[in-house]
């Protein structure tokens, strides 16, 4: 045995090149899948870490504002079984001013100055907490400090044309709440710095409301709660107030937004690790096969000795193990360091705070061990047939290739010279290993292309969606209001047509008898503004009927049925509707209705809650069919001239009109300015700005914005995909290293035979370029399956996690993942052009020609 | 007679340091244009080197070798390129045909570089291989060819080129004795009917006995012939002289014909 061992260690260090690429490219194999599930790991156990580390709250429930009497005490929550903690704020959304003078809308949480969030907190990166006395401190998100360069010191003007409030940063901050911050927590699409997060001081709110005000409570629970019980309790405990939403931590945006972007990579993951497995099998394969067949006369004179053929399988064997597990140990580290980054890239393109990675021995072991079984498997064949070799046979060689032509229709279609006709054709001398080249530069095209097609077919539907819409841009109000009121509020901002719709969460229960606190949005059955977008079933037959659209989108193991019958509960009152149609949408939880029916379900008859607009020169007017009412509004602020613009109602107009506090409406703060920045006359305002100018604008979404924001997300992850382009150039360029370095050692003599007659270097190398060319090609041609069936096996994991679109196969996408390709083949080429060239031709020339 | 080549105190080692093995040592020989000469010696002698420092297929460490004026040891890789191009042909032991190249498309590989249209390098490869009997054969593959007829082919592809030199290393050693000797017979008549330059490296005293010039090799140096060697080569030349014809006509090899 020590003989054979010998013979094991000196294979080793002959082959050390080929061994080590085999190794590399299953050390490559393990990153892939290692550092796939690792990234995973890494974004739940940061989510996981912030959200206990800061104590996500397990409930929110938002409602209308209520002073602190007429709200239960904390300590009458904090009693209620199964809660731990508690604590209340008033939250609120307004906007900024970026530099460039567009809007950003900002969240403002008006918190205790004295004591730290007990649910909720708040983790002070840098700068200092607030401190009771100093009113007009903020703590920023670090997200939105990082997207807009805001530090500690600088001045932030809140609504700065209506009430405006100045903040002062005092610290920067990370909050459980926002690890994923949105704009647009309807879609589940991240848009970093869209969205500012400031944490005030109450102190500030309070000098202006002479109530304590409160709009939401938060609560943690016990670990032991019950959860749903415990919600129950709350929820009874706060009945007095008007409650508009109720969260739980499980929809939390950040947190959701995670579970569902994961679910989506985490399905992928195990095809992707196929992919890259049966690449770096192929090349072991090959790999292991060529060393067994080149030793075959060592292996007929060991044979010949006396050593059994099992003995000798066990050698290759070993031989096979060897770079499996070099490859499996260097891939711990490789897929550490592989989902690291891919982690970070992850979160830089989502805004998600930096990763904290978790010890994963469950998936380094398991990637580990697939290169090692990838290592063993590849060999596995090779060393049977060895098994097989007798010593006669073995001895004889029998390694060579006998050529004796293609069949006709190939040879008519050889053009060029000799030398050309002698490329093409040295592709053919080894059929499977010139199909396994081929196929592994196919499949390490294929790879990139296909998740460049996943990305792509992500932004042409999200692309047709946006399309799709009529509409230019999306207001929300602060409060329900009249269709005259929503006349008078858009009059002279450059609102051609508007269509309202109406807004608000509600209980929803579901045919398979869950319920799910959901988003009701009530849009009108006819519009031209508002396309319902229904990809099954059919939409409403009116604006009051009970019927309902369900989003298809993210439905998991609940897909929605037509004909369902699903129960929405607002305030005690249950009705019922029937699912007449699905949508398919990036978002989450919602059901879409008539508007007049949500208009009932929500007690808003005649109001709505936001409008769809489109811009132009036109004035306002309604396209859709809201239910009309009173124009208090046309009566408050008549245009005296036709031909004057509409003047916009002032703030005090439009809350005399509307019925809320008027106590709550006239007590302009202290230090707190209606419209503090009057809006120049000479620099024209664009219409977002123009409509969040106004006090009861919420938040103002223009089309283009949302579609561009999209699509620059959807891009960024094609970031993701350049490890996986490198990482198909690198194989295939390793795996052709290997080959040609055999093939160019198998037809040494050839070459120099060649030379010989007076070849030089150049047609020496264009020979060898063009059988790599002839390699290539058939490998693009093959890629086009490979590519097609790579996206497709991608997107159907992909859809059953998340939903399905059509795959939009790009031309454009393949040939970028060609092009590395292509450059790793002829680099690949190099070395063995130049061990040619530099060929020391005498001594190649002793040699046996084979053939 | 003109000499086509000169050799003048040429060296040649191998490895460096404790490793140096010296394989030509102040070699001097001049080769008569025309004629055709075997290289003979023991195994390790330097008969190969020294006809692939010939071919230009590796460098001398010191001295000259001169063909036709182009001074080997010091010419460019370019010159040195042009010079197997069209001044040197080799005729190799194993044949060295190109596997996937048909017989006749192996003649046609060493045409490449002459300038002349595919239609006339594929008439001159169909001439070439009727001399040496193997236009029946030309459409197929090296692998299958028996050893005898790839060398016939081999042949033809360095003469197709019309070379100044021929170089043959052995070209008898891997072919059983009958074969051995149609090679043989065919190299030499188409020597001597087109008046080539021959130099041939042979283990075979019979073959170099059919030599016109014997070049004795021994240790790297040129040894002087022994008088058995002397007496060997007389007889043999007789019958090199009454086998020739018979040869030729076994062939079938046509006389030489208007290819210059």
């Amino acid at each position: 045995m020590t003989t054979l061992l010998r013979f094991v260690w000196r294979e080793l260090l002959h082959a050390k090149g080929r061994f080590a690429i085999i190794a590399l490219i299953l050390t490559l194999q393990a990153a892939a899948l290692g550092g796939g599930y690792i990234a995973q790991e890494s974004l739940y156990f940061t989510r996981d870490t912030w959200s206990e580390r800061l104590r996500l709250a397990d409930l929110e429930v938002q409602f209308v504002p209520a002073s602190r009497e007429e709200m239960p005490s904390l300590e009458a929550l904090r009693a209620i079984p199964g809660v731990a903690a508690v604590n209340r704020r008033f939250v609120s959304l307004g906007y900024m001013e970026k530099s460039s003078g567009a809007p950003l809308p900002v969240v403002v949480q008006y918190l205790d100055p004295s004591a730290r969030p007990p649910v909720d907190d708040i983790e002070l990166l840098e700068g200092r907490w607030l401190r009771p006395g100093a009113p007009d401190l903020a703590i920023v998100d670090r997200s939105f400090a990082a997207s807009h360069s805001i530090g500690i010191g600088d001045e932030i003007v809140l609504n700065p044309r209506r009430f405006s409030s100045r903040f002062v940063v005092a610290g920067v901050g990370l909050s459980a709440e926002y690890l994923v911050p949105t704009a647009n927590p309807e879609l589940l699409v991240p848009h970093k710095g869209s969205l500012g997060v400031v944490y005030a001081s109450r102190e500030a709110l309070d000098r202006t409301f002479p109530d304590e005000l409160y709009n939401d409570v938060v609560f943690s629970f016990s670990p032991e709660a019950d959860a749903r019980a415990t919600t129950r309790a709350v929820l009874a405990a706060l009945d007095g107030l008007e409650i508009e939403r109720v969260v739980t931590k499980d929809a939390t945006f950040g947190h959701r937004f995670i579970d569902v972007l994961l679910s989506g990579s985490r399905s992928v993951t195990p095809t992707i690790a196929l992919l890259v497995a049966l690449m770096a099998s192929i090349v072991a394969f090959i790999a292991v096969h060529r060393l067994v067949a080149e030793r075959r006369r060592e292996i007929g004179c060991l044979l010949a000795q006396g050593f059994s053929p099992a003995q000798l399988a066990g050698c290759f064997f070993l031989l096979g193990l060897t770079p499996g597990v070099l490859g499996g140990t260097a891939g711990i580290p490789a897929a550490i360091f592989f989902g690291r980054a891919v982690a970070r890239t992850t979160a830089a393109i989502t805004g998600f705070p930096e990763p904290m990675m978790p010890s994963c021995p469950g998936w380094l072991a398991l990637a580990a061990g697939c290169s090692v079984l990838v290592g063993l498997l590849s060999a596995l064949p090779a060393t049977l047939g060895v098994l097989r070799l007798r010593p006669s046979h073995a001895l004889r060689g029998g390694g060579e290739v006998r050529f004796v032509g293609l069949p006709a229709f190939v040879e008519r279609l050889l053009a060029g010279s000799t030398s050309v006709r002698y490329a093409v054709r040295n592709v053919f001398r080894r059929v499977r290993l010139s199909l396994a080249t081929a196929t592994l530069v196919a499949l390490a095209v294929a790879l990139p292309a296909g998740l460049l097609t996943s990305i792509a077919s992500w932004e042409t539907w999200a692309q047709d969606q946006a399309d799709r819409l009529h509409w230019d841009a999306l207001a929300s109000f602060k409060v329900p209001l009249a269709e005259a009121q929503v006349e008078d509020l858009l009059a002279g901002k450059g609102v051609a047509a508007w269509d309202g719709y109406v807004q608000g969460y509600a209980s929803v229960r579901r045919a398979d008898g869950i319920v799910e606190e959901m988003r009701v949005r009530g849009l009108p059955a006819k519009s031209d503004l508002v396309s319902l977008g229904v990809t099954g079933g059919s939409p409403f037959t009116d604006d009051h009927a009970a019927e309902a659209l369900l989003n298809s989108a993210f439905a998991g193991d609940r897909p929605p049925r037509i004909g369902e019958v699903v129960t929405v509960t607002r305030r005690g009152v249950q009705h019922e509707l029937v699912v007449v149609g699905v949508v398919t949408d990036a978002a989450l939880s919602t059901l879409i209705v008539p508007r007049g029916t949500a208009q009932r379900i929500f007690g808003l008859e005649g109001k709505v809650s936001g409008v769809y607009m489109k811009f132009g020169d036109e004035p306002a007017r309604s396209t859709g069919a809201t239910e009309h009412a009173a124009h208090p509004a046309s009566e408050a602020a008549p245009s005296t001239d036709d031909s004057e613009p509409a003047r916009p109602a002032s703030t005090a107009e439009v809350l005399e009109r509307i019925d809320i506090d008027e106590t709550t409406a006239r007590a302009l703060p202290a230090g707190v300015t209606n419209a503090a920045v009057e809006p120049s006359q000479d620099v024209p305002r664009d219409p977002k700005s123009a409509l969040l100018d106004e006090e009861l604008v919420t938040s103002v979404e223009i089309r283009t914005e949302y579609a561009r924001a999209t699509l620059a997300y959807l891009s960024a992850f094609n970031v993701i995909v350049v490890p996986f382009v490198v990482l198909g150039g690198v194989l295939a360029f390793l795996f052709l290293l290997g080959v040609l370095g055999f093939l160019l050692v198998e037809r040494e003599t050839e070459y120099a035979t060649l030379r010989s007659m007076g070849y030089a270097g150049t047609e020496i190398a264009r020979i060898v370029l063009t059988e790599v060319g002839v390699l290539a090609a058939a490998g693009i041609v093959l890629s086009l399956g490979t590519w097609a069936a790579t996206a497709y096996a991608l997107r159907v994991p992909m859809a059953e996690a998340w939903f399905w679109i059509p795959l939009d196969l790009r031309a454009a996408d393949l040939s970028v993942c060609c092009g590395p390709t292509l450059v790793f083949l002829v680099l690949a080429a190099v070395p063995g052009i130049r061990a040619l060239v530099q060929l020391d031709l005498s001594s190649a020339l002793r040699g046996r020609a084979l053939g | 007679m003109d000499t086509l080549v000169a050799v003048n105190r040429l060296c040649k080692t191998y490895g460096q340091g404790a490793l140096a093995t010296p394989v030509l040592r102040e070699v001097s020989a001049s080769f008569a244009r025309g004629a055709f000469t075997a290289i003979v010696g023991p195994s390790g002698c330097g008969k190969t080197t020294l006809l692939s420092v010939l071919g230009a297929l590796e460098k001398g460490d010191s001295g000259s070798v001169v063909v036709d004026g182009l001074d080997l040891l010091s010419a460019s890789p370019r010159e040195l390129t042009e010079y197997r191009r069209r001044s040197v042909g080799f005729v190799f032991q194993f044949y060295n045909l190109l596997p996937t190249l048909t017989a006749v498309e192996n003649v046609e590989s060493g045409l490449e570089f002459l300038g002349l249209s595919s239609r006339a390098r594929r008439a001159r490869a169909m001439d070439w291989l009727a001399r040496v009997g193997m236009v029946d054969l030309a459409h197929r593959f090296p692998a299958q060819l028996s050893g005898g007829q790839q060398q016939r082919v081999a042949v033809a592809r360095v003469l197709a080129r019309e070379p100044k030199l021929i170089l043959a290393d052995e070209p008898t050693g891997n072919l059983d004795e009958e074969s051995g000797a149609l090679v043989f017979a065919c190299i030499r008549e188409l020597q001597r009917e087109n008046g080539l330059t021959c130099i041939m490296v042979t283990h075979d005293h019979e073959l170099a006995a059919r030599a016109d010039d014997v070049l004795r090799l021994r240790d790297g140096r040129v040894a002087l012939p022994s008088p058995e060697a002397l007496e060997a080569d007389e007889i043999l030349t007789v019958r090199r002289r009454e086998s020739g014809i018979a040869v030729r006509r076994a062939l079938g090899l046509r006389a030489a014909g208007n290819w210059r």
